[in-house]
């Protein structure tokens, strides 16, 4: 069997209101990202206090949290972008290295 | 001493650059009764002295008429002040009465034609009077939406403004159009000049109108005229559109 | 090159600067909202000063209008006068002066506001002044003007408050802000036109940038530099290059960007809020189509500033951003000046001169002519101010002490006086809000009988919408004959899409913030019409690119499936209803659709749809008629088509075609008629939607029932009645309606939950969980014509013959209660009638006028949301100003019942509340003006004059009565009923709920049924309520 191959990527996970969801996907659209998965219904704690996370019927109140894989030289944009909205809006991002098999599936070339 | 008639002319039926004293008097009076006799009176000097000698004037003497007239009209056009404003017409329609004397024989009396257009401006000065009391200046574009609150006054200043500019009906009118008519038969192209003049002062007149009466304003101002206030100006606008009848422009 | 983090950056940045923008549905179905909801997250004082700010709106009615409403005994003077000995309190005292005593005259007796903010003289200057005036002299010293302070202060006015342009108007006099406005509405109007204008903007399907890129590429204009145009067509490829490229230009900080945006934003704040609710609704057709955000908008916005700029202002003028604080700094006094002339707010009798003055051109005339005007404004301002102060002493009795004072202590009451007449609004409004709400408090039962319901059954149940009309119409109900009435929510809690006969587009009847997936539609039964529901596809087929009619035909929906009655056929449904209505006369015989199709069933459809698409095509291709194909033929081209066989034989041996047509004819069926797989199983999925599971249908009953606390006794009939209005020539029509229901009418829930109720399977599985319906119970589904006041009841035909003998006094007693409503509500809008059958003809009337501004006054004075049992508050008249839903809190055990309360209705209900308030209070900002002057644009909104900006907000006939307020401007005040610790935990799970409780956006009150006691929440905090003592109760609120 061959030895697998990693490749290094960098992984975000950003944090915030679901309201946001679609401003957030669309930046990370435009920026280049090839995917991202999303969590709903996050419940945590932030310097706003506890926050629940069962469904309303108000589907604007909950919390989500976007993971990206994306090239170590996308982040620099990402984090730009995002830096007036987190200004603004409660919500964290973290960044993180992580190690991927299949380079194809986040827009690189295995 | 006849050319100290032509001057005397030239000053009180004003030309330029003779027309400058008329505006430095008129534009340094504050006051509106002053105002109005300064406007009824000025001009008569001039005519009384011009209508005894009875000339017939040169061409360049007619031309220098038009150029007056048509430089204070087109002065007048981008004025906001009300009362500026009439003075810079009032000199606009006296020095085309100069082509009265540009035909020979002219049933037009220089008189009656300088009279009608004092009376015009003197009823508009003394509205203009009103609005400056109740609001500081007639400046249009600053003091907006007359109409809104001041609907008699408003109605009175629509009133003496279209007979200061000459629409029918009023005295004003007849006379200039009679002279238009007679200067035609003679020199054409003075006709048409004076014709645009013309033009050029209901284009300002409208402007003045939009700037002062139409629209809202911001500022709130009970309304300025008494019920006899408005009776004795209803009687004035009444005699002034009387007075169209008689005969002045040799119409009939 | 401009790097991608930049443009993502600006990207957010226009996102942030749009947000408190609010945004703006199309008229079609008006969505009331407050127009402060971006502003939230902030408390209510600062959020109605901040939306000053953005949107120059007021934020309180002036005094004189307050003052009006205290004659009118609606102010509750205590809680005034307390709020001024408190902020009194909180002043540096001056000597000689009872600040609060003082202020308290002020407050009573003055209308107008004593100090004024609006002009250039320094703080200092201005406060010897008056000493001055006050003490018999007169302003002599010409003090010369400090440049630096005006500098500063010009600066403030011009640079940090407005854009370049209007900058640039304000200091020279052009118009460009206006010229620019006018550029922007038109190319707007032109991009987002939805199928009005005979010439369509070209290429609009590539987005509003590049469409509008493409289009001025070509043209232009006289008023715009066609070098500016050139650089920006060679230079930028995408709307944030854009941005970037026009901000650079007019050299503005980084830091600033956020907020120029945001002022370019807010200036058209109708159209901004537009596009952002279009760029939003990803289901919405023409977004879908011709895309367009705000960035594209700001991107066109500051190109055509930049190239209007350019080409207007001489080359020696500034035209950025430095030079022009260079400008201002070299020119202080030629500023101040054409500021002050330009603005409009010079003093008149000055104007000819400053005219003269500037366009001079000389500095020494400026200089002088400043001077002059400066010291003008000084003595004009001092005397006013001196005057105001006097009058105000003398109404005290110390007017010595006034006199006695010193230039500073003359500054010190100056100061106070402005702070306080910017707070005083909020002071009347709570003193106002206090007297309505302890007039609640005082009138409703607190203790409602505690015993369970074993009464008898009453004779007919109704439910009606919250909606603050139905409240009369639900009291004039109970009073003429046996009948108990409930509220909920108008939707019923069943959010769905309906497709109406004869339509291809969904509409959500459901609150705006859910999105139903569940579709319902409206078949026609009445008899077969495969000509012409095939003439329509034929159209939808071959004109799709021309017709009008494209849009209401989505095809990639199941729009294909419309009207086609041939589905009657494959559906066979077992039960008709008949649609018999003043409404829609000429609507054929329809059927709702409730149950979920069956595979097959779902099948069949698709296959009927795409077998008379071929059919046609066939028709149309070859030019053969019908009778001339066959079955077989076709179902073969379908398996083709399908890709499920290779050659259609039979086809071409029949009608001798050879292999290259046939293809040809297979790919048109594909790509042009749709007859494919992906297609087929779009369709599907569709098809899928529509319809409830019994499962869904059995949960939304109960959770309905159960919300209002109706799960025990149940009548003969249940009346389910929703509501609409009816107006002509009203684009304000759909604020009328029914708000829950997405601004519709709410008849078609109403049908659909009665169907629902009325199944006997769904009764079934109810009475496994404890709600035992009767046999003998039947639901009815009803509309309440708010316009006329008349209930239409519908599909009567389905009513068991058992209870038809009952239907008479039934009728009969609606018809009582809908005259006397109506009778009780045509009075406010200003007519006088007697008898009670005038009332109603008045009301038809209002119905049928197309001159008509103002059918009715629909939910104007809403005051009050109630959540409880209505024997709370069944013996009082609330005047129609309540939103009431019924809620038994004995039923509800984990709190999810009021907890969907707070954040559905509760939540529409503040956006009423706050959009009514708004526009009652300025309603030239936040409203949309004079319905009169208004033309509709685009089909989505309207606008004041033949250009100009979207006008949000409401018209000045629905709020406003002959200039001043008919609706009072009160938040909402909520009154729940049910134990303190059990709402303390609903509103802990409700987060937007919460935040509006906490920031101050509504009021809230708890009547606890088990205790007795009353509590209302005060910064904070819930205090207990004596209602004998409202002392304690006013101490609390005034804060």
């Amino acid at each position: 069997m061959n030895a697998i191959k990693f490749n290094h990527l960098k992984k975000l996970e950003i944090i915030l209101e679901g309201e946001y969801k679609e401003f957030a996907i669309d930046l990370l659209d435009r920026v280049g990202v090839k995917g991202y998965s999303i969590i709903n219904n996050l419940s945590g704690k932030g310097s706003h206090g506890f926050r629940d996370g069962h469904i309303m019927f108000n589907e604007d109140d909950l919390l989500i949290m976007i993971i990206a894989a994306v090239p170590e030289k996308l982040v620099e944009p990402i984090l730009q972008g995002f830096s007036p909205f987190f200004k603004e809006h409660s919500g964290v991002v973290f960044v993180s290295d992580i190690q991927v098999t299949r380079l194809v599936k986040f827009g690189g070339d295995d | 001493m006849q050319s100290l008639s032509w001057l005397l002319g030239a000053f009180f039926l004003p030309l330029f650059p003779m027309s400058l004293l008329f505006s430095r008097v008129w534009q340094g009076l504050g006051s509106t009764r002053m105002r109005v006799l300064l406007i009824l009176l000025w001009p008569l000097p001039g005519v009384f002295v011009l209508d005894a000698m009875d000339p017939l004037i040169p061409s360049w003497l007619a031309i220098w008429a038009l150029a007056t007239s048509m430089l204070y009209g087109l002065r007048a056009v981008a004025i906001k002040e009300a009362s500026v404003w009439v003075g810079y017409m009032a000199i606009s329609a006296w020095s085309l009465g100069w082509l009265i004397f540009a035909v020979s024989d002219n049933p037009v009396s220089p008189i009656a034609y300088v009279l009608s257009f004092s009376a015009s401006f003197a009823l508009l000065t003394m509205i203009i009077g009103e609005i400056e009391h109740g609001y500081g200046a007639a400046y249009a574009g600053i003091v907006t939406g007359l109409a809104q609150d001041q609907k008699a006054l408003s109605a009175l200043f629509v009133i003496f403004i279209l007979s200061a500019i000459a629409t029918p009906f009023f005295p004003t009118f007849f006379v200039l159009l009679g002279n238009i008519a007679q200067v035609s038969g003679v020199r054409l192209f003075a006709a048409v000049i004076a014709a645009l003049v013309w033009l050029v002062w209901s284009w300002s007149a409208m402007r003045l109108i939009q700037g002062l009466l139409v629209g809202t304003s911001g500022k709130r101002v009970p309304p300025l005229l008494t019920k006899r206030k408005i009776a004795v100006y209803g009687v004035l606008a009444s005699l002034l559109v009387v007075s169209a009848l008689i005969d002045l422009g040799g119409l009939r | 090159m401009i790097g991608e983090g930049l443009k993502a950056q600006v990207r957010t940045m226009v996102f942030l600067a749009g947000e408190p923008i609010p945004r703006f549905w199309p008229m079609r179905s008006f969505i009331h909202h407050n127009p402060l909801h971006g502003l939230e997250k902030m408390k209510f004082e600062q959020a109605v000063e901040k939306g000053e700010q953005l949107f120059h709106g007021r934020a309180y009615l002036p005094r004189d209008l307050y003052q009006q409403y205290l004659r009118d005994g609606k102010i509750d003077e205590c809680i005034l006068e307390a709020c001024i000995t408190k902020f009194a309190s909180m002043q540096t005292r001056i000597e000689g002066v009872e600040l609060e005593k003082w202020l308290k005259s002020l407050v009573y007796s003055f209308p107008r506001n004593v100090i004024s903010r609006d002009h250039f003289i320094p703080q200092s200057v201005m406060n010897s002044d008056i000493t001055s005036v006050l003490q018999g002299r007169f302003v002599r010293e010409a003090a010369g003007m400090d440049c630096e302070e005006l500098t500063l202060k010009l600066e403030d006015v011009l640079i940090h408050r407005g854009s370049i342009q209007e900058i640039i108007d304000k200091l020279f006099g052009t118009e460009l802000a206006s010229q620019l406005d006018d550029l922007i509405v038109r190319n707007c109007l032109n991009f987002f036109d939805e199928g009005q204008a005979a010439w369509e903007m070209p290429s609009r399907e590539n987005g509003f940038f590049n469409a509008w890129l493409a289009v001025f590429g070509k043209s232009g204009s006289f008023m715009l530099s066609k070098r500016v145009l050139q650089e920006v067509l060679e230079s930028v490829t995408c709307p944030e290059e854009a941005i970037i490229y026009v901000m650079r230009n007019f050299k503005i900080p980084e830091s600033h960007w956020q907020s120029y945006f945001q002022r370019e934003l807010t200036r058209l704040h109708g159209w901004a809020g537009f596009i952002r609710w279009r760029s939003s609704a990803l289901h919405y057709y023409f977004t879908r189509k011709y895309p367009g955000d705000l960035v594209d908008y700001l991107a066109i916005r500051l190109i055509l500033s930049h190239a209007l700029v350019d080409k207007q202002v001489a080359s020696s003028m500034p035209k950025n951003m430095e030079d022009l604080k260079g400008y201002i700094r070299e020119n202080t006094t030629r500023a101040y000046l054409a500021y002050q002339y330009h603005s409009g707010n010079v003093i008149p009798s000055f104007a000819h001169r400053i005219e003269k003055a500037l366009f001079s051109g000389k500095q020494t005339r400026v200089e002088s002519v400043a001077t002059d005007y400066f010291h003008y404004e000084r003595e004009s301002i001092a005397t006013q101010h001196a005057q105001n102060l006097r009058r105000l002493s003398t109404s005290v009795n110390a007017e010595q002490q006034l006199l006695a004072l010193d230039a500073d202590g003359i500054g010190n009451l100056v100061r106070c006086i402005e702070k306080f007449e910017r707070r005083e609004g909020l002071y009347w409004l709570k003193a106002m809000e206090e007297k309505a709400i302890n007039e609640l408090l005082r009138n409703i039962s607190l203790m409602p009988s505690k015993q369970l319901v074993n009464r008898k059954r009453p004779f007919v149940q109704a439910m009606f919408c919250i909606d603050t009309r139905s409240e009369r119409l639900r009291r004039h109900l109970e009073n003429v004959g046996d009948y108990q009435t409930f509220g909920i929510a108008g939707f019923f809690g069943v959010p769905v899409s309906f497709m109406e006969i004869d339509k291809g587009t969904e509409v959500h009847l459901c609150p705006v913030l859910l999105t139903p997936k569940n579709l319902i539609m409206e078949m026609s039964v009445s008899g077969v019409q495969d000509t012409v529901a095939l003439s329509i596809i034929e159209k939808v087929v071959h004109e799709l690119k021309e017709t009008v009619l494209a849009p209401y035909v989505t095809v990639e929906a199941i729009g294909l499936l419309f009207g086609l009655d041939m589905f009657g056929k494959t559906m066979m449904p077992v039960v008709y209803n008949r649609w018999r209505t003043k409404l829609h006369k000429h609507k054929p015989f329809t059927h709702l659709l409730i149950d979920k199709l069956s595979r097959e069933q779902a099948d069949s459809i698709v296959r009927a749809v795409q077998r008379a698409l071929i059919s046609k095509a066939i028709e149309i291709e070859f030019k053969l008629s019908p009778e001339q194909v066959n079955d077989d033929v076709v179902r073969e081209l379908r398996e083709v088509a399908l890709g499920n066989i290779d050659h259609a034989d039979s086809f071409q041996k029949l009608f001798n075609v050879d292999d290259v047509r046939l293809n040809e004819f297979i790919e048109q069926l594909r790509d042009v008629y749709r007859v494919n797989k992906s297609e087929s199983r779009h369709q599907m999925e569709r098809l899928g939607r529509i319809g409830f599971t019994l499962d869904e249908q059995v949960t939304f009953v109960s959770q309905a029932l159960q919300a209002i606390g109706l799960t025990k006794v149940f009548s003969r009939f249940v009346l389910v009645v929703g509501h609409g209005s009816q107006s002509q020539n009203n684009p304000y029509e759909s604020a009328l309606d029914c708000g829950a229901c997405g601004g519709n009418v709410g008849l078609h829930n109403a049908r659909i939950f009665a169907g629902m109720a009325n199944k006997p399977a769904v009764r079934q599985r109810l009475r496994a969980i404890g709600i035992d319906i009767p046999d003998d119970t039947w639901f009815i589904p009803a509309l309440h014509n708010t316009t006329i006041d008349e209930i239409i009841m519908y599909d009567l035909d389905l009513v068991p013959a058992t209870h038809l003998i009952y239907l008479d006094r039934l009728r009969q007693g609606l018809t009582a209660a809908c005259r006397l409503c109506a009778k009780e509500r045509i009075p406010e809008l200003g007519e006088d009638i007697y008898p009670v059958s005038n009332g109603v003809r008045k009301a038809m009337r209002n119905a049928l006028d197309w001159s008509q501004v103002r059918p009715e006054w629909g939910l104007s004075r809403n005051a009050y949301f109630i959540i409880g049992r209505r024997g709370m508050t069944r013996n009082i008249s609330l005047e129609g100003r309540a939103f009431m839903h019924s809620y038994d809190y004995r039923v509800d055990h984990n709190l999810i019942l009021l907890e969907n309360i707070l954040t559905g209705p509760l939540v529409v209900a503040q956006w009423i509340n706050m959009e009514h308030y708004f526009s009652a209070v300025d309603n030239e900002s936040y409203g949309s003006g004079s319905k009169v002057y208004h033309n509709v644009a685009g089909r989505f909104g309207v606008m004041t004059g033949n250009i100009g900006d979207l006008r949000t907000g409401l018209p000045a006939q629905t709020v406003l009565m002959n200039g001043k307020p008919y609706h009072e401007p009160l938040r909402l005040m909520t009154l729940i009923e049910s134990p303190l610790e059990s709402v303390k935990t609903a509103i802990g799970r409700v987060a937007s709920v919460r935040k509006l409780l906490q920031n101050e956006w509504i009021h809230m009150a708890v009547v606890d049924p088990i205790s007795g006691g009353v509590y209302r929440y005060c910064a904070g905090d819930w205090k207990a309520y004596d209602i004998g003592d409202l002392h304690a109760g006013r101490e609390a609120a005034a804060i």
